[in-house]
């Protein structure tokens, strides 16, 4: 930029390195310096904040002191205590204070900088700099774990003198390390959905005390816990003695990528632009979540010699995960805007195939749905030629049948005869959970009117028909009627995918009921 | 005939009922300090935020170099450099830690970054305060900061919406200054503002808009030629000035006596000061003078002067708003 300082004093230059310096240090350093420049905004601006917070800086000398007490009153008593107990005693106090930190105090601190940047238009300030929402999310999730690391740093040396006064293992030990803070991530993850979703005071107020209440909660709920903290260290063990070691401590870590990846999704989706393509990610990310639990499952079923019934279990699961995703994916809109048409048309060769189910638009959100669905029937056919029992198969294949119907049908009616009171893909997705949640009122009242006689009065919901079919109380010709209305409804939605599949554009504008973002 | 480098055409942004923007085209190019002038809730916030990208247009559309905000938003995003009415700082936060996390979110890395900061603090003469935490700045120098903010990854427009609200005379004096070295610097400027006398010496063109809809645009010195052209079809037979009128003490019969008077007519009055249109040659206004005199008016200041942007505002719009 080429500004004419019109007097000003400079500012210190970036630190040059010392002279002669050894070359590993100096490498170190170069490091050191390249990953801090390349280090998210979001993160360096976060942490920075946090550093000169008061708030904080209470908190930490708190844990530091809290941690401190502890230590000095049960070494002092530890003379008097049978072996072992002092460390089990001194590592659940430390716990509960450093889970105080990390559970409660960064994700409510978290929630609280979201909604702020949101109300204090400095949010518009953020999205001019053309950072992408996820960048932002994962750069507040990552100055969490910064924050976590510095709590953790606190009660370190109390840690090391828990672990030398004998009577915990070292696993017990890694397994608190690390639980600690793959909660509080997930607390912090939640706590950044919780501050994405809706931009209302009333809405605010409500996630507010939500999430204060859960993050305090799941404290409280674990105070037991550290103060018997002999039964945590009992519980690790049999974990890690039981038959399968590696593999719960695999979907131990997995839990917690999952639950983050999900809520960082879901965040990044709420505060994308209509106008961009906030549809990939959450759909990718949904589509492998549920790959990963089918991975999961399979891996279990391999290690366990109980392969059929976890992909019992796995059909079921994706009997859920599919509608789920239709209802988002199958009410988008047709056409797409120019920015939408432009990344889509912009994607990476090797991204491109992918795009046929992960792309925007309606065509391509019904074809994610119908993969996702074909998977799951897959899964479920082969759990009914394999598997000693029918009804899980039945309870997954009815249940996909009839919710792919109310899918088809709500997001017909909803284009069609209601197109004017469902302008949006929000109003389709409400008149469809509309639709369900009427349904299962129906098949209450028909059922209390017919005394549960007609057994097939259940099959107009989605859930209670599904049961039905899976206990086998209605008539095989009732099962094959459902089964073909979902192969027609499934049809349907591939048919209205392909003839719709060419790239069509429409230019965004403002709608009537679009809120004023000055309006407070 | 080069294309502006930011044009607005048929521009129009409604709340529900309420039109905030309507049917509103305008475009400036490069070098240029474009005004947006109105009275509270005439819809220019509305239409600067739709300008950077920040929201959506009813109808019609906004291009930057061609670029539409809307449809190009990610790209246009990194052409402008907006200042919203307000500050938009972070607590816990000092100077340059602000410009550098604005100038890494902008993807500015290593010596670059650096240097766009010192630069900025420089320019904006921030450089004593580069520690202190935004909190305990004054208004003058947050405006700076903002300022700064928005130079940080040297884009060629800026849209700056009320940047002199609320400031001190030298504050506002000094912030125009570096208003009018950018322009120099050929970015193009677009500033709203309720301070019109800051407009007029800024400005190269302006705009005034009023219950979302443009009552005039055009370059500042055409405007006047309109306004006095139009005056002059009025009474082609008078020159028609502003008399400006200021008394030593308060004249209770002030509005009624200048009512009064054939020569002159859109009498503004307060105590101690009156400005109102005169029609007429030297003569006229000298049995005027005399006539207030003798009418007992303690006149203490007495002349004519052409029409400045505020009494072609005042002329323009009739302070409705929705």
């Amino acid at each position: 930029m080429s500004l004419s300082p019109p007097e000003a004093a400079p500012l210190s230059p970036p630190p040059s390195p010392p002279e002669g310096a050894p070359p590993r240090r100096a490498a170190l350093r170069d490091l050191a310096h390249a990953l801090a420049d390349r280090a998210n905004p979001v993160l360096v601006r976060f942490v920075r904040q946090q550093l000169k917070s008061r708030a904080f800086l209470l908190l930490y000398v708190v844990t530091l002191l809290a941690a401190t007490l502890f230590s000095l009153s049960l070494g002092s008593r530890s003379a008097q205590m049978a072996e072992g107990d002092a460390a089990l005693n001194l590592l659940g106090a430390l716990a509960a204070v450093w889970s105080l930190a990390v559970w409660v105090f960064e994700p409510i601190s978290v929630y609280r900088a979201v909604t702020a940047e949101r109300e204090d238009a400095t949010w518009d300030l953020v999205e001019l700099t053309g950072m992408r929402p996820r960048v932002v999310l994962s750069g507040l999730l990552q100055a969490a774990a910064v924050h976590s690391a510095l709590y953790a740093a606190a009660i370190a040396p109390f840690v090391l003198m828990a672990y030398l006064l004998r009577g915990v293992d070292l696993a017990t030990l890694i397994t608190l390390l690390t639980y600690v803070p793959l909660v509080g991530l997930a607390g912090v993850a939640t706590g950044i959905f919780a501050g994405c979703v809706g931009t209302t005071r009333a809405v605010r107020s409500l996630t507010s005390v939500v999430l204060t209440l859960g993050c305090v909660g799941v404290w409280l709920t674990h105070m037991n816990l550290w103060g018997d903290f002999d039964d945590f260290a009992r519980g690790v063990q049999r974990l890690l003695h039981g038959p399968l070691p590696l593999a719960i401590t695999g979907m131990y870590f997995n839990f917690f990528a999952a639950w983050i990846l999900l809520m960082l999704s879901l965040s990044a989706g709420l505060i994308t632009s209509r106008v961009a393509n906030r549809s990939t990610l959450p759909r990718l990310v949904w589509m492998l979540l549920s790959l990963n639990a089918i991975g999961w499952l399979v891996a279990l079923g391999l290690i366990g010699g109980e392969l059929e019934a976890t992909l019992t279990v796995a059909a079921v699961c994706g009997a859920v995960a599919t509608p789920l995703l239709g209802l988002f994916s199958v009410t988008e809109d047709w056409t797409l805007t120019p920015r939408q048409a432009r990344d889509l048309r912009s994607a990476r060769p090797w991204v491109r195939p992918f795009m046929v189910v992960l792309g925007p638009g309606a065509a391509r959100g019904r074809l994610a749905f119908l993969a996702m669905a074909a998977v799951t029937i897959g899964l479920a056919l082969w759990a009914l030629a394999n598997h000693r029992t029918d009804e899980p198969a039945l309870f997954a294949l009815s249940f996909l049948a009839l919710t792919s119907l109310y899918l088809l049908v709500g997001d017909t009616l909803a284009r069609g005869p209601f197109a004017r009171l469902c302008p949006t893909a929000t109003h389709r997705r409400a008149l469809i959970l509309v639709m369900l949640v009427l349904g299962a009122m129906l098949v209450a009242v028909l059922g209390a009117m017919s005394a549960f006689q007609v057994q097939e009065v259940a099959l107009i919901g989605p859930f209670p028909g599904a049961w039905v079919i899976a206990e086998g109380v209605v008539a095989p010709t009732s099962v094959m009627a459902v089964l073909a209305a979902g192969v027609l409804a499934l049809t349907i939605l591939t048919a209205q995918a392909l003839g719709r599949l060419r790239v069509t554009t429409q230019q965004v504008f403002a709608r009537g009921d679009d809120r004023n973002p000055r309006a407070g | 005939m080069t294309t502006p480098l930011v044009q607005v055409h048929q521009l129009t942004r409604h709340f529900g009922q309420v039109r905030a923007v309507e049917d509103v085209s305008f475009s400036f190019g490069e070098g240029q300090i474009f005004g947006f002038i109105g009275p509270n809730g005439a819809g220019k916030s509305t239409t600067m935020r739709i300008l950077a990208g920040l929201d959506i247009p009813t109808r019609g559309d906004c291009t930057v170099a061609g670029l539409s905000t809307v449809d190009d938003s990610d790209k246009v995003r990194r052409l402008i450099g907006y200042m919203p009415d307000a500050y938009g700082t972070y607590p816990n936060m000092d100077v340059v830690d602000y410009l550098d996390f604005f100038a890494r979110a902008y993807g500015l890395r290593g010596p670059a970054r650096r240097r766009a900061v010192q630069d900025v603090v420089a320019f904006c003469q921030l450089g004593g305060l580069a520690d202190k935490p935004i909190t305990t700045l004054s208004k003058g120098m947050k405006q700076r900061l903002c300022l700064g903010r928005c130079l940080i990854h040297d884009p060629p427009v800026l849209i700056l919406d009320e940047p002199s609200a609320g400031l001190d005379p030298r504050a506002r004096i000094e912030f125009r200054e570096l208003l009018k070295l950018l322009a120099a610097q050929g970015k193009a400027i677009f500033i709203s503002s309720h301070i019109l006398a800051d407009l007029q010496e800024l400005c190269d063109a302006v705009a005034i808009i009023e219950q979302g809809r443009l009552v005039a645009t055009g370059a500042v010195a055409d405007m006047k030629q309109a306004a006095r052209s139009a005056r002059r079809e009025a009474r082609p037979d008078a020159d028609v000035h502003v008399l400006e009128l200021r008394l030593s003490a308060p004249f209770e019969r002030l509005p009624e006596l200048l009512a009064e008077q054939a020569e002159l007519s859109d009498a503004l009055t307060s105590a101690t000061q009156a400005t109102a249109r005169f029609a007429g040659d030297d003569a006229q206004l000298a049995a005027l003078l005399r006539r207030l005199v003798q009418a007992g008016v303690p006149v203490c200041h007495f002349a004519t002067r052409d029409d400045n942007l505020e009494d072609l505002f005042m002329h323009l719009t009739e302070g409705r708003v929705q």
